[in-house]
């Protein structure tokens, strides 16, 4: 499978929401066409690929030559290149590369995650501030064991701090809830996620009966901080948005004023076989 | 009379007045104005009260079909149509993956009105951006294939897929009322349901 798009279409929290929701396991590669805030965080690339399995980010590189784990590796001064290569020649096929120079000994388990910190934790939020790029995810791309550590990273936690990061929500503006929405729930149980003050606080008033607007004037804030806090909500699958039916539109008519008047009556037996005979006949003569 | 009640509904361009047009067997009753927001862009005129068809296949027995408003506002008319329907139908684009979000929001606009049975039909899944079936029912939020509606490739202007997508939301109405019931419907057999 794959699939196409621009960020500006489906934005990255969505996309993110889609892999992490379906468990999907391919890569994620993203062009940007045109870049936002400075993002001084994230390594200059015409192409950033990130690594799913099951759902979870696995490894994120700017090339596909096997090698950024190696030169990350090295930079920090842990292995030579040359011995990692060495030793990479032993490592089973389907393991990831940073699991097993642990389980060799060359590596210990806070290196590998300061390797994954570098890696994914601390870029992949950047990606959010991309204002506009082409993406495309390929289900059938093979998995990067020598770039990957063997750690994991939940999409979900990524796009809270991608989006607790952005400051220039332009790109996203017409993908905010509307004010007139309510926001409801779609968790059972405990919050999956660490929330912020302004996040809680908000969290607080979610009960699918205030609207967007009532939440912001009883917290006192702008309409649109509550607006980009519910996003990320939904973004994470916290919430759903539930329109509010809008003001009576005096301009439209109905060409069916008694429908209203109508009542909702059981549909028989005998109707629903008479219609689906009738709907074979009509699609044999179609 | 005996009125079965279907609205169909979709985010703009989805092909919802083409579809209810290619079924109908009276001249389509739309309240067409011309837009005044984004969507004039590239729709010169969209629905913004409702379309209206009708399918009479028997002494006093017909199918209505009801399009909502074309652009993203949920007014009086979109409440009253879910209403009074029986079963919706949810187009949606399949190379658009922009009119997904809009979809989501009609779609949890529609379930939190009304449990009724439903179909989502999937336009322009030809086009070469289409993005395939299982993921676009993910993007709208079916991540489980045990929890989704039922779903079919429609082209709107083609009167075999029209009657296929209404012939399968039909069976789906059925089944979603005689499920618990051991006065079960024979169905006849459409192909192309997901």
């Amino acid at each position: 499978m794959k699939i196409t798009g621009y960020l500006s279409e489906f934005s990255l929290g969505e996309m993110f929401r889609f892999l992490a929701q379906g468990r999907k396991t391919g890569c994620l590669t993203i062009k940007p066409v045109e870049t936002g805030e400075e993002m001084t965080a994230l390594p200059l690339a015409s192409a950033y690929y990130t690594f799913f399995h099951h759902g979870n980010i696995v490894a994120a590189t700017t090339s596909l030559d096997h090698q950024e784990l190696q030169r990350l590796i090295a930079k920090w001064g842990w292995l030579r290149i040359s011995t990692i290569q060495k030793l990479a020649q032993l490592c089973p096929p389907r393991t990831a590369l940073g699991l097993f120079l642990k389980t060799q000994g060359a590596l210990d388990g806070e290196q590998l995650q300061l390797l994954f910190k570098q890696q994914v934790l601390t870029p992949i939020p950047h990606l959010f501030r991309i204002k506009d790029g082409w993406f495309e995810f390929d289900a059938h791309h093979p998995l990067p064991y020598a770039e990957m550590t063997g750690l994991t990273a939940s999409p979900m936690e990524i796009t809270l701090a991608g989006l607790r990061l952005l400051r220039d929500w332009t790109p996203l503006l017409d993908k905010l809830p509307l004010p007139s929405s309510t926001v409801v729930s779609l968790l059972q149980g405990e919050l999956p996620h660490h929330l912020s003050r302004s996040e809680w606080q908000v969290w607080e008033h979610i009960d699918g009966t205030l609207s967007i607007e009532q939440i912001a004037a009883r917290l006192n804030q702008s309409v649109l901080d509550i607006q980009k806090i519910c996003f990320r909500f939904m973004v994470v699958g916290m919430v759903e948005e539930v329109a509010a039916i809008a003001p009576v539109d005096s301009m439209a008519t109905s060409p069916d004023h008694e429908m209203d008047a109508l009542p909702i009556t059981e549909i028989s037996h005998s109707f629903l076989q008479g219609l689906l005979t009738f709907l074979k006949g009509k699609k044999e003569a179609a | 009379m005996e009125i079965m009640r279907i609205v169909v509904t979709g985010p703009v361009g989805a092909g919802k007045s083409s579809f209810i047009r290619t079924i109908s067997e009276i001249d389509v009753v739309d309240t067409d104005r011309k837009a005044t927001d984004e969507t004039a862009a590239w729709k010169t005129k969209t629905t913004v009260a409702m379309d209206f068809g009708r399918l009479h296949f028997g002494k006093d027995v017909a199918l209505h079909l009801y399009g909502t408003p074309g652009q993203e506002r949920f007014d009086f008319m979109w409440d009253m149509l879910i209403r009074k329907a029986h079963a919706f139908i949810l187009l949606v684009s399949s190379h658009r993956p922009q009119d997904f979000r809009a979809a989501r929001r009609i779609l949890a606009f529609m379930r939190h009105r009304a449990s009724i049975p439903m179909l989502i039909g999937l336009s322009h899944a030809d086009n070469p951006a289409a993005w395939p079936m299982d993921a676009i029912l993910l993007a709208l939020g079916y991540p489980s294939s045990h929890h989704r509606p039922p779903a079919v490739s429609v082209n709107a202007l083609e009167p075999a897929s029209v009657v296929n997508a209404l012939a399968a939301l039909i069976e789906a109405y059925a089944r979603d009322k005689w499920q618990n019931s051991t006065d079960s419907i024979k169905m006849h057999s459409f192909s192309g349901v997901m």
